[in-house]
Order: structure tokens, then sequence, then C-alpha cells
């Protein structure tokens, strides 16, 4: 018995491991190209490591464009994103648990249903509010577009529901304002849903491409998916830059990197949080 | 002198559904200083009053008065009230230090005040040494305290306790209601308790609140309570075991029980039905009397209950423990006719004998 078991849990490794292997590939199929030379990548022989790491193809793929500005720009429009959204989100995910109102659950349905919207669809509403407001070719359209999630909300929602009631009552009885519920007891309680939140919601917006493409035009305001597909696939020495282009991505994936490895076990738990809902 | 209760409830109706009152038509006083026990059975809407109080139910209908002024619409947070749950509710990501303070700091009370504060309180209930402590890593008993803590650094004088001692194990449960007593006598903060736990009202209460379905059986001292039961839930709630409640056969010549005639007394009301209450320890197994066959016996030590059958009905006798009796066994009984409870048999209501007036002075006696 004990030993059929250990032979499942074997294969279950194995395939998993596999699968495991086969979703890295490209990861590391990119930083190793980064080091290579152009003929290395699309000559005829392929080869895992390259044969002589060319470290060069990092400071001149920054020459080519401003990389570390869209870094910035996208980690910057992520950042704030992330704390004003989630400020949000704890107020209404606050409301619709524990405040009393009519239309309570009607309001929460009618935020939900909105996510059933294919993104595409809003575009171009989406589109005509933020000339309207004055705020096209900015990162500041890019951040007010983005501040309304309702992922982040339902999963706030979620995480409030768990608060005992009794808990919210006492913190009333002691005399607490509803504010002070909130981020003194609701949101301390939360500490792992917010994070969990932060880090799915910081992620989509760092990776952010087609609407960011669509209401930036400036250089100057691009974000790092927008620059790395503007400066290659759109230039036609496509195949001379190959090397470049994955130094470049290199450089654009490292603060997801580094965020990912100070934060790897909220990661898991924010991915098998929302597991079942993202489709 | 006239004076004015510290809590009123006027009038006062609850329901959850518009449909039906879960309380209804509740009136009750409150005096200042009093430790004033609600007890029911569970469902029985004696949470629901004290939420009310606190604020944390609106009230559908009536008035509710704290300090003769009007508290319908003052949020639980302006209420100055503080309450003890029943899983103590504790704030689990704040230190017992913090738990305690809570109600201070979201009132801006100045810092070094705050520290005075929880220390008094927190030597007072023997937690010093845990307040650097999460909840998490305290027994039940010290969770207990530190809720007790949480209401007492308040210096409120209105407590409210949702069944305190309910999580608490047998043991515990008896040094705690001690504590609450002693703790009460040095506050002397009018207190209310919800329990379900007849022992904790008997031990614990100036005056008992009895409740079922929503209504008010009697209020009373706990010794009022126990000997003139108002109507026959009180008298079958309250006693552990039980009263006898024994319905008379009415014939031509009076009533009769187990074949035996009974003297009754004149009432006040003409009843409809007559049910004879007497408890077990007004009882007495006897060469004379009702015939009783023995059914099983209880033997706790200190006393023996003699669980038997009784024209048809099923007695409990309370006797001393050196007495000898075997299962089985016919024998007959007698009651101490000064105990007996007389109830309407159709209203349930207690009947008072004409001969001795009952004195109102005495007695608050609510017939709900």
């Amino acid at each position: 018995m004990a030993k059929r078991e250990k032979i499942e849990k074997l294969i279950l490794f194995l395939i998993l491991l596999a699968i495991g292997l086969f979703m890295v590939f490209p990861m590391v199929w990119m930083m190793l190209s980064s080091l290579k030379t152009t003929e290395e990548i699309l000559g005829g022989s392929l080869t895992l490591l390259p044969s002589d790491p060319q470290w060069s193809n990092f400071p001149k793929a920054l020459e080519m464009a401003p990389f570390l500005r869209f870094v910035w720009n996208s980690f910057f429009t992520a950042s704030v994103i992330v704390i004003v959204q989630l400020f949000l989100s704890s107020l209404l995910a606050y409301a619709l648990t524990q405040m009393e109102f009519k239309g309570r659950n009607t309001l929460f349905m009618i935020v939900l249903s909105t996510y059933m919207l294919p993104a595409a669809a809003t575009y171009v509403p989406s589109y005509v509010i933020i000339s309207r407001l004055g705020l096209m070719d900015s990162l500041a359209g890019i951040i007010v577009s983005n501040l309304a999630n309702v992922f982040t909300i339902f999963l706030l929602r979620q995480n409030f529901l768990k608060v005992p009631k009794e808990l919210i009552e006492a913190a009333r009885a002691d005399g607490a304002s509803e504010w002070t519920i909130l981020w003194k007891i609701v949101a301390p309680m939360s500490k792992n849903a917010l994070i969990n939140a932060s880090i799915l919601s910081f992620v989509l917006n760092f990776n952010n491409y087609l609407w960011p493409s669509l209401i930036t035009n400036s250089e100057e305001n691009y974000l790092i998916s927008v620059g790395l597909n503007r400066f290659f696939n759109t230039q036609g020495a496509f195949e001379q830059t190959f090397p470049l282009i994955m130094a470049a991505t290199v450089i654009s994936v490292l603060p997801l990197l580094i965020i990912y490895f100070v934060l790897q076990k909220y990661f898991i738990s924010a991915v098998s949080s929302s597991s079942g809902l993202k489709g | 002198m006239f004076v004015l209760g510290i809590i009123e409830l006027k009038n006062v109706s609850k329901s959850f559904d518009n449909k039906t009152n879960v309380i209804d038509d509740l009136n009750l006083t409150i005096e200042s200083g009093e430790f004033v026990v609600l007890l029911g059975p569970s469902g029985s809407g004696k949470s629901t009053i004290l939420r009310m109080i606190a604020g944390l139910e609106p009230i559908t209908k009536g008035d509710l008065f704290i300090k003769g002024k009007r508290q319908n619409d003052v949020p639980a947070k302006d209420r100055d009230i503080a309450m003890v749950f029943q899983n103590y509710a504790l704030y689990p990501h704040m230190t017992v230090f913090d738990n305690i303070a809570f109600g201070l700091k979201v009132r801006k009370v100045n810092k070094g005040k705050i520290e005075e504060k929880v220390e008094k309180v927190a030597e007072m209930l023997g937690l010093t040494s845990y307040l650097k402590r999460k909840p998490k890593d305290l027994s039940g008993g010290q969770q207990q305290r530190v809720a007790l803590g949480r209401a007492i650094v308040r210096d409120t004088d209105i407590f409210l306790m949702d069944e305190p001692l309910s999580n608490l194990d047998a043991k515990l449960r008896t040094t705690m209601r001690e504590e609450l007593v002693q703790l009460h006598r040095e506050l002397s903060a009018t207190t209310i308790f919800v329990t379900h736990d007849q022992t904790e009202a008997m031990t614990m209460a100036d005056k008992i609140v009895v409740i079922n379905e929503g209504k008010v059986q009697q209020i009373g001292t706990p010794a009022e309570i126990y000997n003139y039961p108002a109507n026959l839930f009180v008298a079958g709630f309250i006693g552990s075991p039980a009263m006898n409640l024994l319905p008379l056969q009415e014939n031509r010549s009076g009533f009769a029980f187990a074949g035996q005639m009974i003297q009754t007394p004149g009432f006040t009301t003409q009843p409809d039905g007559l049910i004879l209450g007497i408890r077990p320890e007004d009882c007495k197994i006897s060469g004379k009397g009702y015939p009783v066959k023995i059914t099983f016996i209880e033997d706790l030590g200190a006393d023996q209950y003699i669980h038997g059958i009784s024209g048809g009905r099923k007695v409990v006798i309370r006797e001393s423990p050196d007495k000898r009796f075997r299962i089985g066994q016919h024998t007959f009984f007698t009651m101490n006719p000064e105990k007996i409870s007389w109830f309407d048999k159709k209203t349930g209501k207690r009947l008072e004998p004409a001969d001795e007036p009952f004195t109102g002075d005495e007695l608050r006696v609510y017939h709900g």
C-alpha cells in the first residue's frame, strides 16, 4: 500500500517536473539568448548555452531606447494603481460586507456583472472618457483608467466576510467609527488578502499592454511592454536586434522577478486564491 | 421616591422579517447598579434584547431610554456601553495590551493615561504578565479576563454580557462567576448578563428576568423566582431537577391526585382546571400519602433523587442519602402543603390563594 503510494507520488512528481520545465523553458531561453549573438540564435545549429557570453548586449539595448524609463513608467503606474486601488476597493468591500443599506446586494451584483464584460468592449467608452478628462497620452490616464478593479473588490469582499461579526460589533461597542474598524480591525485581519490583491494587481498592471498602447503616443509615456513592442517588432531590422530584444526583455522582467523572490510565499497563496475565478 | 431606571425599555418589539415579533411588547426597567440576569432557553430572544440595548440591533417598535435619554437612533459607538461577548471577540492581531486599550485609543485618551489604566485593570484581573501576548497564546479563562478587561477599562457604568461564561469549562465557570460578582461589587456598574444557565442566574443576579418566546415571563429576585414561579414555564424552567407539575382530576367534591383528594385553597380567580406544583425537596417518601412506584434512583452523594410514577405521572422526590430504596418498590410520598404552587391549567398562570392575600410589594411578578 505504502509502496504504491510512493510510486504514485513519484509519477506525479515527474509529471509536474516536466510541466514545470516546459513552463520555465521560454524564460530560461530568453535569459540565455540575451547573452548570445544573432548568429547563435538564428544559426542552423541549436545551442543552449552561449559560447561566449555577450554582456555588452545589455548596454547596447539600453542605448537603443530609454528602456529604464519605460520600466520606471511601468513600475510607477503599477505602484500608484495598486495603492489607490486597494484603498478604494477596501472602502467598497467594507461597505458591501459590514454596513447595512438598501440595495447592498444589488450593488454587488452590478459591480460583479462588469467582470463579465470583455475588456475590449470597454475600450471605446473608456477612450472617450479618458480623452474628455484630458488625460490622453499621460501616465495619469493609465493610472486613472485602472483604478477600479472588480477582481480586487471581489477578493477583498470575500476576505472581509471572514472577519467574525462579533469583532466588528465589539469594536462598535468599544466606540470605534466605521473608518477605524476598517483600518484598525478588518484590514489588518485581511492582511494576506490585501497582499495577494496587490501582487496580482501589480503584475497585471506592470505587464499591461493593449490599453496603454492605445492611449499613449509619446515615447516618454511608454510602459515597458509598449516600448519593447514599438522598438523592435515595428522596426524592420528585426533579425539583427534579436539578442538586444532578449536583453531588453530581461531588463523588463527584472523588477517582477525581484518582487517574486521577496514575496514568494504570498505569490503562491495569491494565485491559489484567484484560481477558479480568473478565467 | 420614584427612581427612574438607568435603562428602560418601553413597549419594545423586534422583528427581523416584519411578520413575526422575536421580542413582543417588552417593558423592562433596570435600576442603577443592579446585576440583572436575562434568563431563558436558547432562541428566547434574550440576546436580542441585549443587542438592542447595545445598539447592535435596531429596535423595530417602542423606545429605549438610557439615563433618561432616548437611544433608538444613537449608534452603538456613541452609547458608552461596554459589552462582553460569548466568544470574547478579542482582536486576534493585537496584543492583550492593545486589546484592552482599544476602546480608550479610539476615544483619543492620551497615551500615559491609557498605559496607567490598562496596567491597573491588568493587575486587577491578573493579566500583568500577559500584556504582550496575542489572544491565541492565552487559555480560555485568560481570554475571558481580557474581554472583561476591555469592558472594565472603559470606566462606563453599564456592562452588557452575552453568555460570557458559556465557553469555559465547568470549574473555571464557577471561579469566574465568583469573580464577576466580586467585580460587580467593586465597580457597582449596572450589569445586564444574558444566560441560559439557571445556576449562573441564581448565584449572580440581584434580579432575574425570565424570558421565553420574546416575552417576559417573570421578574424577581432569585428566591422569588424559585419559590413563587409566575407560570408553568418558569416553574418548569427554574430548578434542577424541575418542579413536579401534577395535573389534578376534578370531581364533584373537589380535586384529586393519584386517587387521593387534595385540599385546595380558595383562589382569587376561579381556575379552569388545576395543576399542582411541588419541588422535589418539598416531597418526602413516607408510609402514607400518594402511592408511588420507584423507577430510578439518582444518587448524588449529598442527596438522592427518587424518580417514580404516581397517578400516571412522573414525580421526583429528594431524599437524604442514608435512606435505602430500591427500584420497583411501591411506597407513598407526602408533600409539604405550604410549599405547593397552584397553576391554572388553561392559562398556565400562577394562582394565588384567596385567604393569604398576595402582597405586591414583596413580589414583582409579571404575568406575561
